[in-house]
């Protein structure tokens, strides 16, 4: 009964576009698991699973059977899944990987993910981010977790739009979905992108 | 007489007419001035007065090194103060003011305040106005001075962006040696990034004029702007890099004529610094007369905005850079003269004007405006004297990047010294001067080891004989105009004790005004070294510090302003709360719910009341959830915990604290064990991010990192808790599907089921001291069950819970807040918590550090209650006890939580008090600003002491 009733964090927002420039949506509800453990000792039984090896070269990402696998650490990999099938995901590596220490967590609705393209993109993420996002420096499938103004949030250059300019995902937690929303749009206001205001209305001073 | 324009020439659209106004007389220019150029254009002569003696002042530069062209710009409606007329557009409409100056700068009502200059000498107004109190006269000095006047009406839009940028080479500068060593750079395949200040390529080339590799400079230049654009390099005019910070990063400031300035965070693998030189000023008598001016300067606004200075115009100089600003201003028809300190140099014999050899001014003659100079006996009628006094290399990013200098004899001046990896000079900046040294230097700086670029006759080489100011002069002789410092205010320095340059500066304020001392600090540091005797390298120079030129907050500032400054993190029920009028605050960096309702006093008190008396509900959702697993977790939690963790049986939970290695109270919290190798820690929600950070610390460094995993999943889980005597029916009535052991679930007991297939973990948790539910739930699902829990609320005569009402019923119980009734000082034991320092004998963090003497002590603050009269207000948080100690007041600890407890219906306090259970019972007073109060000292535990309501 609760399922039908669910809400994404950006689910007050909808897709903006500047043409080619740039535009903007949500992906609500893709899975994300946690994979915690040594690549020695799970990556041949994950690897049936998820049906691509973990990748191992720092920064790096793999596509599996309708998944992606993303490094984050030496010993730590997200599980980006479809909508709704995270949870069968996580059970079916759990029973793979039984007797191999690792962790799954399963952290769906911790973050939510931004599609974030077009012609213009590289410009407008650098003005929210210190990474080195030029195509020498960050290729396709290049995964990299870093500030984002004053959130903290993962970037994965994911593919192409149909302009053929590149596309990226960034994963952002749910308590900052909004506030890092509103800033994509304003770093693509000059490209044509819509101001996005952002939700407001603070008390701050206690009525007594 | 004074500057005007010829009929053609310059850079200027002479199509476009602006229109504009200086102290309120109506004056013209053209798209391209700036509003010194418009102004010198328009012949005005005095653009401001000094700061302090107000002298009348004219333009002295044409660039960033002017000192005196500062003014108040309304336009639009808004006015902005202190802009610098050498660097600012000239914009239709602009409303131009002077500063340090009424009603205008020529008829200022103060210009004869200068007459009792004696009075006046450096450090006059710190020395005077001691008594009684400095602050009693500051206003009607700062009055007198103070600059420009702020618009309270004028908050710039937040709309500058901040860009980061990368690049293989950052070239500061797009002078000749910038854009020889980018093009170099760009040849060989490199990513270069060039900027510069100005709105187009070449440096002074474009008021010096030259011929690069057989043609006309500008084609050069042009070639190189395209190599470098053709290697994926970016070119930024209108930029300026004003500073270098930690690891190499260079801030740029830029202007755009369309859409807001950006601040420009450029992290480059290497930096050439080419920002060129800076004409020095020559140091006599009255030498910031209106109408004495740098010769570059001059040069400058001769060919980008076809204006003359002046019509009968002495040059003085040293060097031979002056030359060709001699002789384009014959050219341009006006009367000129040269002075020169030199018996001969290269330029001297090709000069086609009179030079007075081995000559100098002595003094400016005239009164508002200059008449004539006096150099010894000679005496020539003049109404412009342009000097030259040398060259200083602007090697300001170089000493921000911590660059040595040495001082070169031959050149007089400072050039950079020794190597830096991640930087280099070049061009004139390095000592190269002229065009085809620069060019040289550049071109190999950019990386290419072949022969630069060959460049057309007519470049001598530089030629100096150092002119420092004379201390034995006469008169008043200016070394920095801005802050009105003469020669004789560096002695009066010197004969004070204030021999070190840095005093010096700061004494006298040499070189502190906004021009930062572009022009002033040499001439300062060579007057200070021949009053004392001492070298000019001995002397040395003061420290640089970013900004190189006065940057506007806005860009600084960016879009952090508003919902943007400091965004707190967002419950995803905030709609909900909004829905039910929740006053919303900031928590530990969550807006949160503070209560419900339109009268928060009213809300608060009924909310506390309810949830005692029926059922509260609670959004605390930002409860830390961090996973912590496998094999060794216990160990690493016991660790972690001032309590143990591994004696925990799975579906339990226990409230734990956590210390830093001193000790202190660093956390507290709830650890539950979901299985044998799995636990949540459920820390205070401020205090997450540490609390992870920690145990991931302790994992890295203490344990084998592949036997324990560490994750925090804190904001994937909504949580929402059920507190209250009729917590059970609110669940068994809103959620039937609940198993029935759910609900007869122990006090600290912890169990994992679902809910319409969402995952649902229930704990059996109380921070009210009631019988208590947390649920959580992933926060997609949130909505729905809070939805079906508040739908229950009315018929149970529960209500939603804020934060507000939540201290209150948690200080009843004196359960204590981590940061706010603990402090930097307090120790498990001041809590009342010895079990584990007693019992346990294994390592955990922190536990050396109970058993110092310190820790021991009798005098250690306790946290204890403070209870007062019935009727009495509650007492103020933060008022100290005290304990009378000689006459004055010595602080036992002070009171860290205060409420009107609904329930109790009387006032509750929480305390930290030395020694203060053994004060149980006692009388103390307290103090809090002028107020004193008399509290007995309690039990922390006001409500329900033997704890029967849990599972009431």
């Amino acid at each position: 009964m609760l399922e039908p009733d669910r809400r994404s964090p950006l689910h007050h927002r909808t897709e903006i576009s500047a043409e080619e420039a740039a535009h903007l949506r949500e992906l609500p509800f893709q899975g994300k698991i946690v994979l915690r453990g040594d690549a020695g000792s799970i990556g041949d039984a994950a690897a049936d699973v998820l049906g691509a090896q973990l990748p191992v070269e720092p920064c790096g990402s793999a596509l599996g059977a309708n998944l992606a696998i993303l490094w984050i650490g030496p010993d730590e990999w997200w599980i980006i899944t479809e909508a709704g099938v995270e949870r069968d995901t996580q059970a079916r590596l759990s029973v793979a990987l039984q007797g191999r220490h690792h962790q799954t967590v399963d952290v769906t609705d911790y973050y939510t993910t931004i599609e974030v393209a077009g012609l213009r993109v590289i410009e407008m993420l650098s003005k929210l981010t210190t990474l080195d996002l030029h195509r020498r420096a960050f290729p396709l499938g290049r995964v990299a977790g870093s500030m984002f103004a004053q959130t903290q949030a993962t970037l994965w250059h994911a593919g192409s739009d149909e302009y053929d300019s590149p596309s990226f995902r960034l994963f952002v937690r749910w308590t900052t979905a909004d506030y890092l929303w509103c800033l994509l749009a304003e770093a693509g206001r000059e490209f044509g992108l819509p101001v996005q205001e952002p939700l407001a209305g603070e008390t701050w001073r206690l009525a007594r | 007489m004074s500057g005007y324009r010829l009929s053609d020439g310059g850079l200027t659209d002479r199509g476009t007419t602006l229109r504009f106004s200086f102290d309120g007389t109506a004056m013209s220019g053209h798209s391209g001035d700036t509003i010194a150029s418009a102004l010198l254009a328009n012949g005005v002569r005095i653009v401001g007065r000094s700061f302090k003696y107000h002298r009348p002042r004219g333009l002295w530069g044409a660039w960033v090194e002017d000192p005196n062209g500062i003014v108040d710009v309304a336009w639009n409606g808004r006015t902005t103060p202190n802009l610098r007329a050498t660097t600012e557009p000239l914009i239709n409409g602009q409303e131009v003011r002077s500063v340090n100056a009424a009603p205008t700068a020529a008829g200022d009502r103060w210009r004869k305040l200068d007459l009792v200059s004696r009075f006046l000498p450096a450090g006059f107004y710190y020395k005077t106005f001691m008594w009684p109190r400095w602050e009693r006269y500051e206003p009607r000095i700062r009055a007198l001075a103070g600059l420009g006047r702020l618009d309270p009406g004028h908050e710039p839009a937040a709309d500058c962006a901040q860009v980061n940028a990368r690049c293989d080479l950052l070239v500061v500068g797009a002078g000749p040696a910038g854009l020889a060593a980018a093009r170099a750079a760009a040849a060989r395949g490199e990513t270069v990034l060039l900027v510069d200040d100005q709105d187009a390529p070449g440096g002074a080339l474009r008021w010096r004029g030259g011929t690069i590799a057989g043609s006309d400079w500008r084609d050069w230049a042009e070639d190189a702007v395209s190599t470098i654009k053709a290697a994926g390099g970016r070119v930024l005019f209108r930029t300026t890099a004003y500073g270098v910070y930690d690891h190499g990063l260079v801030c740029a400031w830029r202007r755009r004529e369309a859409g807001p300035d950006q601040l420009w965070r450029i992290r480059p693998g290497r930096t050439l610094l080419a920002a060129g030189a800076i004409e020095r000023p020559l140091t006599f008598a009255d030498n910031d007369r209106p109408g004495v001016m740098s010769a570059d300067a001059a040069l400058r606004y001769l060919r980008l905005y076809a204006v003359v200075a002046g019509r009968r115009i002495a040059v003085a100089t040293n060097n031979d850079a002056a030359y060709p600003v001699a002789a384009a201003l014959a050219q341009a028809g006006a009367d000129v003269s040269v002075l020169d300190s030199r018996d001969d140099s290269l330029a001297m014999a090709e000069c086609a004007l009179a030079v007075e050899r081995n000559t100098l001014p002595s003094a400016a003659l005239g009164q508002e405006d200059l008449t004539g100079v006096l150099a010894g006996d000679l005496r020539l009628e003049a109404d412009t004297l342009l000097v030259s006094g040398g060259w200083t290399p602007t090697i300001h990013l170089w000493r921000h990047a911590g660059g040595g200098l040495r001082y070169d004899e031959r050149l007089a001046a400072f050039l950079p010294e020794g190597g830096m990896p991640a930087m280099r000079v070049a061009g004139a900046a390095n000592g190269a001067f002229g065009l085809a040294a620069a060019l040289a230097d550049g071109h190999a700086a950019g990386g290419d080891d072949g022969p630069a670029p060959p460049v057309g006759e007519g470049h001598a080489s530089y030629a100096i004989r150092p002119a420092w100011p004379d201390p034995a002069g006469s008169g008043r002789a200016w070394i920095d105009q801005q802050s009105d410092v003469t020669v004789k205010d560096v002695a009066l320095a010197a004969r004070e004790g204030f021999r070190s340059v840095e005093h010096l500066k700061r004494y006298t304020t040499l070189g502190m005004a906004t021009d930062q001392g572009k022009t002033s600090n040499m001439a300062g540091l060579a007057a200070m070294a021949s009053i004392t005797g001492r070298a000019i390298p001995e002397v040395g120079t003061t420290t640089f510090r970013p900004p190189y030129v006065p940057v506007p907050l806005p860009v600084i500032a960016g879009r952090r302003r508003g919902q943007l400054f400091n965004p707190p993190k967002r419950l995803e029920l905030e709609g909900r709360h909004r829905e039910a009028v929740a006053g919303l605050r900031e928590y530990g960096g969550w807006l949160r719910p503070s209560w419900y309702g339109a009268d928060g006093a009213a809300a608060i008190d009924a909310e506390a009341r309810a949830a005692r008396r029926a059922v509260g509900l609670l959004d605390a959702s930002p409860l830390g959830k961090i996973e912590v697993i496998g094999p060794d977790a216990a160990a690493l939690l016991d660790f972690e915990c001032y309590n143990r963790v591994s004696t925990l049986k799975v579906g339990r939970a226990r409230y734990v604290l956590m210390l830093t290695e001193a000790g202190i109270v660093y956390d507290d919290g709830v650890v539950m064990r979901l299985a044998e190798d799995r636990f949540i820690v459920s820390c205070s929600s401020a205090h997450v991010a540490g609390v992870r950070m920690r145990l991931e610390e302790w994992r890295q460094d203490r344990f084998d990192p592949a036997r324990v995993f560490i994750h925090d999943a804190t904001a994937h889980w909504a949580t929402i808790a059920a507190t209250g005597p009729k917590s059970r029916d609110l669940l068994e009535a809103t959620l039937p599907a609940l198993p029935r052991q759910a609900l007869d679930l122990a006090h600290m007991a912890v169990t994992e089921t679902a809910l319409d297939d969402a995952p649902l973990r229930i704990a059996r948790v109380s921070f009210t001291g009631e019988r208590s539910y947390e649920l959580s739930v992933p926060q997609s699902a949130a909505a729905a069950l809070w939805d079906r829990l508040t739908a229950g609320l009315a018929t149970l005569g529960g209500c939603r819970l804020g934060l507000e009402a939540l201290l209150i019923l948690r200080a009843e119980k004196g359960y204590p807040i981590i940061g706010k009734d603990t402090d930097g000082l307090t120790m498990p034991h001041d809590l009342g918590m010895t079990g584990p320092m007693k019992k346990r004998e294994d390592e955990f963090a922190g536990r050396r550090a109970l058993f110092t003497p310190q820790a021991r002590g009798a005098d250690r603050r306790q946290l204890v209650g403070l209870a007062v009269d019935e009727s009495a207000e509650p007492l103020p948080t933060g008022a100290h006890g005290y304990a009378p100690s000689g006459g004055r007041r010595r602080s036992i600890g002070y009171v860290t939580s205060s409420y009107l407890s609904p329930e109790l219906g009387r006032p509750i306090a929480l305390a930290l008090i030395e020694n203060g259970r053994e004060r149980l019972g006692e009388r103390i007073p307290l103090v809090h600003l002028d107020a004193t109060f008399e509290a007995m000292v309690t039990s922390p535990v006001a409500y329900d002491p033997a704890g029967m309501r849990l599972d009431a």
